[in-house]
């Protein structure tokens, strides 16, 4: 039942990808089918909770069933194109004009998540936050085939769970979708992290290769890939490099959008910061960043659609998961502090862990360092020709939100320096593609990449 | 109507007539027809490929976070793999969560699924002074229950809020503790355990 339920997952996402166009490539397809699958898959689940519909294994891969057939219905009325699509060889993926260097950072990408997978899926989950929160909650949730309903989240018998920073407040999509896979008979969860980082990669991989060509995104993706803290957190249970999955590749499709203007890219970043705000609730800092940036831009075109539809499919989600909350109860004491205040040392505080985060080549590698190089290497193009404005500036603003969002926080739970010693590591994850994606796609490395592949092409010509 | 590859050309051509700059397009649009395997191309391709494996392999031997991501992370737990490929997933939990599993094994065990726990304190998993067996988080009530559902948890400071207090039936002993809380008096103390609250 378990791989029936993934291939109803993955097939979902898959036609949902050509419901929003046909034109992705095959590359791009295999990559986002799995975490866009679940996070409808998710959505779904919230929809039949709420109807008191269990969410047990039969009513969970029926409601698939009838979504996939939906979404095929959609696909056969709108999108006549779709099968002519996968044998179209512009979106398929070719070896021409491979290159030996491309070969090995391909394979060495391969070899590594191929390790990286087998220790995730060997290992059950035991890292704290997934045994007391995300695990629990999911397998607890199969268990009793309800997510509002759950014993755990039951004040009689949990009575510290209406207290600040609890659980019951927690975007639902990592804890749904470990449900989903306990529902379906699986011994842990890890099949899910597992899923989400390897098809991140394959997507990672597509998106860049539009823009870097070949050799440059296999280089991209297996320093994303290697990227020691992220890398160590992929294989446990928790949200956070799941939440950077969505919220990364929006930002990256927010960029492709700005260079290409295809309306699949748009529509594409608005269902991926969709997934984000479902994955963790500071997800809203990459809405908010894009949204900023696309209606600026809609607002100076004077061309509104494509960001309206867009807006809907990144809102609709959170509008479902709020009314939810409300419907059932599921509070906890504010952790926000809602009001404008000034607070030097907090911001001091704040600013100087991030900037030992920036600096901290144990955790991120040479992440960071890359970054400001090919900044420097851009400059030019980017003061004289705004080359990878939106994207920079899509990183920035979500940054300086982020930091925001940490800033109007109440720390009764913990404190500040924990909080930013222990867990503020993990919030830059979201970024560590998005700027491996700059540092590849920029005009001046992009265009060193481009001699280099035009250097190495094994085929004589004409 | 229109084929995909001519919307295609179409879109491409709209992309191009944009007046803001845009990158070029990747290279293998542009490249020429291509004929044979020059001998040239594939020197400079082990060239290069035999250069960028030596800058790799020097990248993950002096950078420490990519070293420990992966000769640490990556390559040393495969060898846990490799060497035990055939454990059982409470053995592998075993193997992560040590004394904090076994524990809650033994209380799964030793206790029906209607169980209502009394399960110890924090204080009594990790006592002041004494060192404790337990490693994990196991005195968190969540953690617990991962194990032992769908069996109840009662803390010791939920007694009057609990709405389980006045149902239980086991008291969970950790490192001595508890035992003051079973309705008799038992003849040999135990240091780890899970006894009924009644005789």
């Amino acid at each position: 039942m378990l791989y029936l339920g993934l291939f109803l997952t993955i097939a979902s996402g898959f036609i949902f990808i050509h419901c929003l166009s046909v034109k992705f490539t095959l590359i791009e397809k295999a990559g986002l089918s799995f975490p866009l699958g679940m996070a409808l898959t998710c959505f779904l689940m919230l929809l039949l909770d709420q109807a008191h519909i269990p969410l047990a294994a039969a009513p969970l891969l029926t409601t698939q069933a009838l979504l996939v057939t939906g979404l095929c219905a959609f696909v056969y009325f709108y999108r006549k194109d779709a099968f002519a699509s996968l044998r179209e060889p512009a979106l398929l993926p070719s070896l021409k004009g491979a290159n030996l260097v491309w070969l090995l950072f391909i394979l060495a990408t391969a070899y590594a998540e191929y390790m990286n997978f087998s220790k995730c899926m060997y290992f059950p989950p035991s890292d704290r936050d997934s045994l007391t929160a995300f695990d629990t909650i999911g397998y607890i949730a199969a268990q009793e085939q309800t997510f509002k309903g759950i014993s755990l989240f039951d004040a009689s018998y949990m009575p510290d769970i209406h207290g600040p920073a609890s659980s019951i407040t927690y975007a639902p999509l990592v804890q749904l979708s470990y449900a989903y896979v306990y529902a379906l008979g699986a011994a842990t969860s890890k099949i899910i992290p597992g899923l989400m980082y390897l098809c991140f990669l394959v997507a990672f991989y597509g998106a860049t290769l539009r823009v870097a060509g070949r050799t440059g995104a296999a280089v991209a993706t297996f320093f994303v890939l290697l990227t020691p803290e992220m890398l160590g957190f992929s294989s446990l249970s928790m949200t956070n490099v799941i939440h950077a999955v969505f919220a990364s590749l929006s930002v990256i499709y927010m960029s492709l959008w700005f260079r290409t203007r295809e309306k699949k890219d748009l529509l594409l970043c608005g269902a991926l910061l969709g997934g984000n705000i479902l994955c963790r609730t500071e997800g809203i800092v990459f809405t908010g960043a894009v949204m900023l940036l696309l209606w600026v831009d809609a607002l100076r075109r004077k061309q509104y659609r494509g960001p309206a539809l867009s807006s809907l499919l990144a809102f609709v989600p959170l509008v479902v998961w709020t009314l939810y909350s409300k419907l059932n109860g599921l509070y906890a004491e504010s952790i926000a502090i809602t009001h404008p205040f000034w607070d030097a040392e907090k911001i001091g505080t704040i600013s100087s862990y991030m900037w030992l985060l920036y600096t901290n080549t144990l955790y991120y590698g040479w992440t960071f360092i890359v970054f400001l190089i090919a900044f420097l290497a851009n400059l030019w193009f980017l003061v004289r020709k705004r080359d990878s404005l939106w994207l920079l500036l899509g990183i920035g603003l979500s940054m300086l939100f982020y930091m925001m969002v940490l800033y109007q926080i109440d720390y009764k739970w913990d404190t500040i320096h924990n909080v930013m010693s222990y867990s503020s590591k993990r919030f830059l994850f979201c970024f560590i593609p998005m700027i491996w994606y700059f540092s590849l796609t920029n005009h001046a490395v992009s265009s060193l990449f481009r001699r280099l592949e035009q250097f190495l092409v094994i085929r004589q010509t004409r | 109507m229109a084929t995909i590859k001519q919307k295609h050309i179409k879109s491409m051509g709209k992309h191009n007539s944009n007046k803001n700059y845009k990158p070029k397009s990747p290279p293998q649009a542009k490249q020429p027809q291509q004929t044979g395997i020059s001998p040239a191309g594939v020197v400079k391709n082990i060239a290069l490929a035999l250069v960028a494996g030596f800058l790799l392999s020097k990248c993950l031997e002096v950078q420490q976070g990519y070293n420990w991501a992966y000769h640490s992370l990556l390559k040393g737990n495969m060898a846990t793999i490799r060497a035990y490929p055939n454990l059982t997933i409470e053995q592998r939990n075993e193997q992560k969560l040590g004394n904090d599993y076994a524990y809650l094994q033994f209380v799964k065990n030793s206790t029906p699924e209607d169980a209502v726990i009394l399960y110890p304190a924090r204080e009594d998993f990790f006592p002041e002074g004494i060192e404790s067996p337990f490693k994990q988080d196991i005195a968190n009530k969540t953690f617990g229950l991962r194990f032992l559902y769908p069996r109840k948890l009662v803390l010791p400071s939920e007694m009057e809020t609990n709405r389980y207090a006045k149902d239980i039936t086991h008291v969970a002993i950790v490192n001595g503790r508890g035992l003051e809380r079973l309705k008799y008096e038992i003849e040999t103390p135990i240091e780890h355990g899970v006894l009924p609250l009644n005789r």
